[in-house]
């Protein structure tokens, strides 16, 4: 947390606030979505309290806190209120763990003290979020089990074997970046990609001056099995199926309301922006700015403020991810389920291994891309 | 070791403010009078048919072997993508690309088989 | 003096759930215990300075082994209540009294009686090792050929598991 007391309160200030952007956005987000949907399908959507509809989310928050506190006999006590509250941890422990923005410095008490714009920094990050989201499935699986209602148990299995099927795709197509990179840290993958685009082609270096140097240039098909794949890892359309209500009714969380719902909607839209954030950071150069970055560190007063601009940067990468799962989802229709185990199997997993083949190649015959 | 602090206390702030988040639902909400099909699992509105714990299918067993045998040799793969430039850059690039590309062989034949076998399939 | 308390805490969680796998009448609840057993595991290998075997153990037992075992208990019948002949007949309870005091016996005797030639070297936390690259290096030249057979016996598992799945009478039969 840090030596001294300063840091230990500027750390513990960073951790809380933090986590609070990720629980503050979910309003926001729930509201994106409803009206982004009704958007798209012509319709109008909540507009009738307040400007634009926004203080839905307020009167929404007041009904989910009045409703009444209910549990079915027929589940088990303990397992039924921990789901909710295991599935916000994982979440916000893999959150944590992405850098927001550029590093900044502080003064305090003639001292000059260095803090990062994340809760904690691993020297394996990637492993660490990888290992902390395949947690999120057994949320899942305590409410199904714990429900004591056979919908929910039937979700939470299919949500658990779909998680499990698209972490492999996920994890191999992760393989291409880390090569290229050559590193498990989140923070020197996002200093490798600033700059303009420039690699060495056969010894001779190459600068493409309009192009950043980011990930996706590297990573192409890399970056579209991890996009699929987090989709499926969040249970988001066209890979909802755990809670395809044609024939489940809810799915894991059928016998859930109230601020419990509520809570597996925030662990939902927690790992959506897990996964936006991961996006941002892999393939579109995390919080670096193309072509302002340098300028805007001469330009701003003090690092802190430089830290600040930079993160509304990230913010506006991850927000346009965000929207993208909004969008895909009244785009593209469900998935039957044997479909999905076949695009899990069959394709993504062959594809991707033929990515981190093909990388290989690519990294010991031009012997220095990307670095 | 130092990594560890932060992330229980993540942990513990998470988890107190899940479990209040519970606890408050209990005091705010009303509390209404109990009717009996209230109080079953709920089954799309007509009485329940069926216990709520159903047999499940072997396909679900032979998806999680599967994902373990390809979840660790992923694992593997992870060091390997990491050290591959120094290996490179010490001039053993064609040496740490054969090692891993038996594995991978090996890998990709085992998938193979799988997906030839028909242990995939889902119907 | 942090870590000691960090080392209890773990120490206590995966103690802790370890015997409630053993206690637990239902299997499932009984497995669900193993992965706080897991995740304290994990945590003691983090005290031990080694962050990235901590975070495997993670992904590979809590993620990936413990769901095989959940899909497992969940193949066969649980409709009795979950008490049933498996963990509760006398057998079966005579036979956990007997493994708990042989491992408790087997503890107690490292704690009470030395023995020569037997002395426990407590790993080095900082030693670099343990850092993943210098792990990776060691791995692909001085063990690679243990590397290459664990490939082929990674193939072996999926083989044998879906002849077994096939058998006559089985839900995949054809």
């Amino acid at each position: 947390m840090g030596a001294s007391g300063f840091e230990i309160v500027v750390n513990t200030i960073k951790m809380l606030a933090i986590f609070l952007l990720m629980v503050q956005l979910v309003p926001i987000l729930v509201w994106v979505e409803r009206r982004g949907s009704a958007y798209i399908q012509n319709r109008f959507g909540p507009n009738r309290v307040g400007p634009l509809g926004l203080t839905q989310l307020l009167a929404d928050a007041v009904k989910f806190l009045f409703k009444e506190e209910f549990r079915p006999p027929s589940s088990v006590a303990f397992m039924y209120y921990a789901a909710p509250v295991l599935a916000l941890i994982p979440g916000a422990l893999a959150f944590a763990a992405i850098p927001l923005s550029a590093p900044f410095t502080l003064d305090y008490d003639g001292q000059t003290y260095n803090f990062l714009f994340q809760s904690y920094q691993l020297g394996a990050g990637i492993v660490f979020v990888l290992a902390v989201s395949s947690l999120g499935a057994y949320a899942l699986l305590f409410a199904g089990w714990g429900s004591g209602n056979k919908y929910s148990l039937m979700g939470a299995l299919r949500a658990s074997a779909q998680m499990i099927s698209y972490e492999l795709a996920l994890g191999l197509s992760l393989v291409g970046i880390l090569m290229i990179y050559g590193t498990f840290s989140f923070s020197e993958m996002v200093s490798a990609q600033q700059g303009p685009l420039n690699f060495v082609l056969f010894g001779t270096p190459v600068v493409i001056d309009f192009l950043p140097n980011w990930g996706i240039f590297y990573q192409p098909l890399g970056f579209i099995l991890f996009f699929a794949a987090t989709f499926a890892e969040t249970n988001r359309a066209p890979f909802d199926l755990p809670e395809a209500e044609a024939e489940l009714v809810a799915g894991y969380h059928t016998e859930y309301g109230g601020l419990k719902m509520l809570m597996f909607y925030i662990g939902e839209y927690g790992h959506m922006m897990v996964a936006s954030a991961l996006l941002t950071t892999f393939y579109f150069g995390g919080w670096d700015l193309p072509f302002g970055s340098e300028f805007l560190k001469e330009a701003l007063p003090s690092s802190f403020i430089y830290s600040l601009v930079m993160h509304l940067v990230f913010m506006g990468k991850v927000l346009f991810f965000l929207w993208v799962f909004v969008w895909v989802r009244w785009t593209v229709p469900r998935f039957r389920y044997d479909q999905l185990m076949d695009l899990g199997w069959k394709t993504m997993l062959p594809v991707a291994l033929a990515n981190t083949v093909a990388t290989a190649v690519i990294v010991v015959l031009f012997n220095s891309v990307g670095r | 070791m130092e990594a560890l602090v932060p992330i229980l206390v993540l942990t513990l702030v998470v988890a107190t403010f899940g479990s209040l988040l519970v606890y408050v639902s209990s005091i705010l909400g009303p509390k209404k009078h109990y009717t009996r099909t209230k109080y079953m699992p709920y089954e799309c509105g007509l009485p329940g048919t069926e216990s709520e714990t159903t047999n499940v299918s072997v396909r679900y067993y032979l998806t999680a072997i599967l994902f373990i045998v390809f979840d660790i040799e992923i694992l593997f793969m992870y060091p390997w993508a990491l050290t591959y430039r120094d290996f490179i850059e010490a001039g053993h690039g064609a040496y740490i690309f054969w090692v891993m590309f038996v594995f991978i062989a090996l890998f990709l034949f085992g998938l193979i088989w799988e997906i030839r076998s028909k242990a995939l399939e889902w119907d | 003096m942090a870590d000691i308390v960090v080392f209890y805490i773990f120490a206590g969680i995966s103690l802790a759930a370890a015997a409630g796998v053993v206690f637990h009448p239902n299997p499932v609840v009984s497995v669900l215990h193993l992965v706080a057993a897991m995740v304290g595991v994990s945590g003691l290998f983090f005290t031990l300075g080694a962050p990235f075997i901590g975070m495997v153990q993670i992904l590979v037992y809590a993620g990936a082994v413990i769901i095989l075992f959940l899909f497992v208990v969940m193949i066969f019948d649980l409709k009795t209540d979950g008490k049933n002949p498996f963990t509760y007949g006398l057998v079966t309870h005579y036979a956990k009294l007997l493994f708990i005091g042989c491992l408790t016996g087997l503890l107690l005797s490292k704690l009470l009686f030395k023995l020569d030639g037997f002395e426990f070297q407590s790993p080095d936390p900082l030693a670099p090792q343990y850092e993943v690259r210098n792990l990776a290096k060691v791995m692909f030249t001085d063990y690679m050929f243990m590397f290459e057979v664990l490939g082929l016996l990674l193939l072996v598992i999926p083989i044998g598991a879906v002849a077994l799945s096939r058998v006559r009478g089985g839900t995949h039969a054809e």
